[in-house]
């Protein structure tokens, strides 16, 4: 339980109240106009507002598994890569998708984390490193499935204007890739020491 | 000598009469919409050359018949007395809709009133209507059914009369295409197209053939329909493969102001789960 507390607090929580709470919604959604009109906070917390059951769903259930097992491997990590990889994403968006008016979805923090854990993996020894590989390969398979399916192109969700943005997953990645390797040349950017691994 | 000049007269009669009969057991019944006409009804008019279509998502499309006429071959259209019926043309509409409304890349979907089309109104007519309602894209639907009753050899039991009301001795055929048509508006673009056909034929007594026939018509129009409904959502899954394999056949862009997500899928997350489960019960301090 106490693996999943920081992934629990920092994305169940708050994704569910702004599921719940449309004003909350409204306040948070990515919206390219209002961000560019000064309201900044929306390049963090357009991430937490979802569109669909299943698209909330989804999202949280990969962050709270891949957010476990790093918090297990960096406790902090996930806190510090959130901060900065939510604005990174969003700002690749607005310049990346320019026709892209509002945007949703913790699916991009999510591809970053994955990335992130695979990248810890790659950073021990060489029995970790093929987990590592492993977790690379999924996520790279799941992003050039997404941008060869037609579903994408033609996305299916509740909402008919809404569509996938597979570069927020790239973007995710992409940022992970980034935050490792200043988390490597910066000791700052790591919060604590690897914590080692514990048999039940 | 009296008797003889009267039955001959009486007998050619007679003949004469069981002709006309014979012939007016014959019954023929045609009635169309041509995309064709609607279209291109100008025979001087230069070919339209189409363009690339661009499809910017989410699309806006409409439904419509085309107008039931035949060509008089000057150039204009004569209006035909039509079994199709304006409820039957609805319900199909409707059912067309049905199936454009489930894609998630359609925004909206118009059902156009007839009264919108003109008969040989063309693309110009197709641009009022985009003009009007706002639509990009629209399912042209047309249909062509021909009816045709006659005689078999059991048709001289007419001469007694009663067999005109008990041998069914007519032989009654209806066939009927039906067509749908997408038409990308701005570009003149054929996108696909889905067809539907039914072939009825039964045999009738002569004083029922007439039901017979119109039976067959709605009978004929509903099967036709109902398999180009069937392969219509066929198609626009091929479609849907199509626009992606081909992108220089066909142009996908998104409207401007169009909402983003990012979506992680079932599978991923539950290979993921898998993966990390295996990773775990394999860890070692």
């Amino acid at each position: 339980m106490k693996l999943v507390r920081i992934p629990f607090l920092l994305f169940v929580l708050p994704a569910g109240l702004a599921w719940i709470i449309p004003a909350a919604q409204c306040a948070g959604l990515y919206a390219r106009t209002s961000i560019l009109h000064g309201e900044w906070w929306r390049l963090w917390t357009g991430h937490w507002v979802h569109f669909s059951a299943s698209h909330l769903a989804w999202n949280l259930a990969v962050l709270l598994g891949a957010g476990a097992c790093l918090e297990r491997r960096h406790p902090g990590l996930l806190l510090v890569f959130t901060v900065i990889a939510a604005p990174l994403i969003s700002l690749t968006l607005m310049l990346g998708e320019p026709a892209m008016q509002t945007y949703g979805g913790l699916s991009g923090l999510a591809t970053g984390a994955v990335v992130l854990l695979a990248l810890t993996e790659l950073d021990r020894d060489s029995r970790d490193r093929a987990w590592g590989w492993g977790l690379l390969i999924l996520v790279v398979a799941k992003i050039a499935f997404d941008a060869t399916q037609t579903s994408t192109l033609f996305a299916g969700f509740g909402t008919q204007a809404v569509r996938s943005s597979v570069l927020a997953h790239a973007a995710g990645a992409a940022a992970a890739f980034g935050f490792n390797f200043v988390r490597r040349i910066d000791p700052r950017f790591v919060p604590d020491q690897p914590a080692p691994i514990q048999t039940p | 000598m009296n008797s003889r000049h009267f039955l001959l007269p009486l007998a050619g009669l007679l003949a004469l009469a069981f002709t006309g009969c014979m012939s007016l057991h014959n019954r023929r019944h045609h009635e169309a919409s041509s995309v064709v006409q609607f279209l291109y009804p100008d025979k001087d008019q230069p070919f339209i050359q189409p363009q690339i279509p661009t499809l910017r998502l989410p699309l806006r499309v409409g439904v419509a018949f085309i107008p039931a006429g035949l060509g008089d071959g000057r150039g204009g259209f004569r209006q035909i007395q039509a079994n199709f019926t304006e409820q039957q043309k609805t319900e199909l509409l409707r059912k067309v809709a049905g199936q454009f409304k489930a894609l998630p890349f359609v925004q909206s979907i118009e059902i156009v009133p007839t009264t919108y089309l003109r008969p040989g109104g063309g693309f110009e007519n197709l641009d009022q209507l985009r003009a009007m309602m706002g639509i990009d894209v629209i399912a042209l639907i047309a249909y062509d059914q021909a009816q045709n009753s006659s005689d078999t050899e059991a048709s001289i039991a007419y001469w007694t009369i009663v067999g005109a009301y008990i041998v069914p001795a007519q032989r009654n055929s209806t066939h009927t295409l039906m067509e749908a048509v997408v038409y990308d508006i701005p570009s003149r673009s054929l996108l696909f197209r889905a067809p539907g056909t039914s072939t009825i034929q039964n045999h009738s007594t002569l004083f029922r053939a007439g039901y017979f026939l119109q039976q067959a018509s709605a009978k004929g129009i509903e099967e036709a329909a109902a398999q180009m409904t069937a392969n219509l959502s066929q198609e626009l899954e091929l479609f849907k493969v199509r626009a992606k394999e081909e992108p220089t056949a066909i142009k996908i862009e998104h409207k401007p102001g169009y909402t983003g997500a990012g979506r992680l899928d079932g599978w991923f997350a539950g290979l993921l789960a898998l993966f990390l489960v295996a990773r775990f019960a394999s860890s070692r301090p």
